[in-house]
């Protein structure tokens, strides 16, 4: 049975590297194969979820579980969303994907202003003008001119001239230069992977390494 | 006592978002009242009526993706705001009876792409050129959807990919995808981790907020356009503590900078 996934496995890599020559029968394969398997699995997982965290503990507890009643709720909205295929109830559907976008800003907003608005303003505050920070070797004002430019580049609600212009080119550049630096780490990322596939056709495929 | 009732290390926190919702509510009520707002216009989305003509004169569809997120996640707003520039793009394909591929990742997202491209093709008079299978559902696994969209770029031949939302590993994929099938690509996301991909393989990128300025920008809806006027404002705020700070921890005053590490952590 191993020996059978691992040539499935190395199949199915071949078909997919295959799109790098152009798109073709075999890719094709693999891609269908792949959005049918995940489909498969998908709808298992999904009742599996709804049977393990809302069906039983609402109409089958465990011995010495209290039934919780409000689960009904998450159940009945999920339900909801399946009258999309009513004609005349299909604005139903509407109220659980309220829900959802409700729920998604409510915890955009509690993670935005802590972690990614005044944490950065803060490290930006405890810097001294002049001074060489230790993980940069860079002197702190090119580093405090930078978040500020960054901040003018993403400023919408003037046109960008004059002095605004000037500090959105500082932005950009060091935009440009931090993209750069996480280019280069992610493709070095993407290789490490590439190595991984290699070593497992070579190796547990064909043996010889 | 007030320990009891607050974590007081999250004060300023506290009234942070207090002051930001009520500066929204304030913004969204006088945006309602008719008053225009101004937003710069953003290069990348003068791109998006270049992709969807050049598709046009070759007779090709257009693929759009609003990205992989949910609904229920942090990354929404930038779903959404891909939404928004979707509704463009619709507007634009039904005006000049282009066709229009939507892939989906997340199956909630779905019934919405559906309804923003019926709803802009009958808002240009062309309701019998919406073609509902044309807006597909793929797979809810992240790879599975990149491979899928891969594979439908390649063999609709694409003329424009237009890359709307939050992306993250399959970013390279599908930007790659649309350069084998020698489309002319614009994309947008606030997933900062993944703009240099499309910096890298994309005609034109919109850059992080950009996104959520494109949507407010191309909808002109009162909430979005004053959700980017609370942000700028956010941002003038930003400034100046940043320079409050660093000119005072200069001076050996950390005064501000200890209160602020006190209360908003």
């Amino acid at each position: 049975m191993e020996t059978l996934g691992i040539w499935i496995g190395a199949l199915g890599t071949l078909a997919i590297l295959s799109f790098l020559f152009r798109e073709n029968p075999f890719f094709r394969t693999a891609e269908h194969l792949f959005i049918g398997l995940a489909a498969g699995i998908g709808i298992f997982y999904g009742y599996q979820t709804i049977v393990t965290n809302a069906w039983n503990p609402l109409f089958n507890p465990a011995d010495g579980e209290v039934r919780k009643w409000f689960l009904i709720v998450p159940l009945v909205l999920g339900v909801l969303l399946y009258t999309r295929f009513l004609n005349k109830g299909k604005w139903i559907s509407r109220i659980p994907l309220g829900f959802l976008v409700g729920v998604g800003s409510a915890l955009a907003i509690r993670g935005v202003i802590g972690a990614s608005f005044m944490s950065q303003i803060l490290a930006t505050m405890q810097l001294p003008l002049w001074h060489t920070m230790a993980k940069f070797k860079i002197d702190s004002i090119l580093f405090i001119l930078g978040v500020i430019g960054t901040l003018i580049y993403f400023y919408f609600s003037r046109e960008q001239k004059g002095p605004l212009k000037v500090g959105a080119s500082i932005g950009k550049w060091v935009m440009m230069i931090a993209f750069g630096a996480a280019f280069g780490n992610t493709v070095m990322a993407r290789m490490s992977l590439l190595v991984g596939r290699i070593y497992f056709l070579l190796g547990e495929w064909l043996h010889i390494l | 006592m007030l320990e009891e009732i607050i974590v007081v290390n999250r004060l300023v926190l506290l009234g942070l978002t207090v002051a930001i919702s009520v500066a929204l509510l304030i913004a969204i009520r006088q945006a309602k009242k008719g008053k225009k707002f101004f937003i710069r216009r953003i290069a990348g989305l003068e791109a998006i009526d270049e992709a969807v003509g050049r598709a046009t004169e070759m007779g090709r569809p257009v693929h759009f993706s609003p990205g992989i997120a949910s609904l229920s996640e942090e990354t929404a707003a930038q779903t959404l705001a891909g939404l928004a520039v979707l509704g463009y793009v619709a507007r634009l394909t039904a005006k000049y009876d282009t066709e229009l591929i939507v892939t989906n990742r997340m199956p909630e997202v779905l019934p919405i792409t559906e309804e923003v491209v019926r709803q802009n093709y009958l808002s240009q008079g062309k309701s019998e050129n919406y073609n509902p299978d044309n807006i597909v559902f793929l797979s809810d696994e992240q790879f599975a959807y990149a491979a899928g969209c891969m594979g439908i770029m390649s063999r609709e031949k694409v003329a424009a990919n237009i890359m709307m939302g939050a992306f993250w590993a399959e970013s390279l994929i599908f930007a790659e995808g649309g350069f084998a099938a020698g489309s002319i690509q614009v994309a947008g996301t606030a997933n900062t981790h993944q703009l240099p991909f499309f910096i890298a393989a994309c005609d034109y990128c919109l850059i992080g907020e950009e996104l959520f300025a494109a949507g407010a920008y191309l909808s002109q809806d009162p909430m979005q356009v004053a959700g980017i006027k609370v942000q700028d404002l956010g941002k003038i705020v930003a400034v100046l503590l940043i320079i409050i700070g660093t000119v005072t921890t200069t001076c050996n005053w950390p005064v501000i900078c200890e209160f602020l590490a006190r209360f908003a952590s």
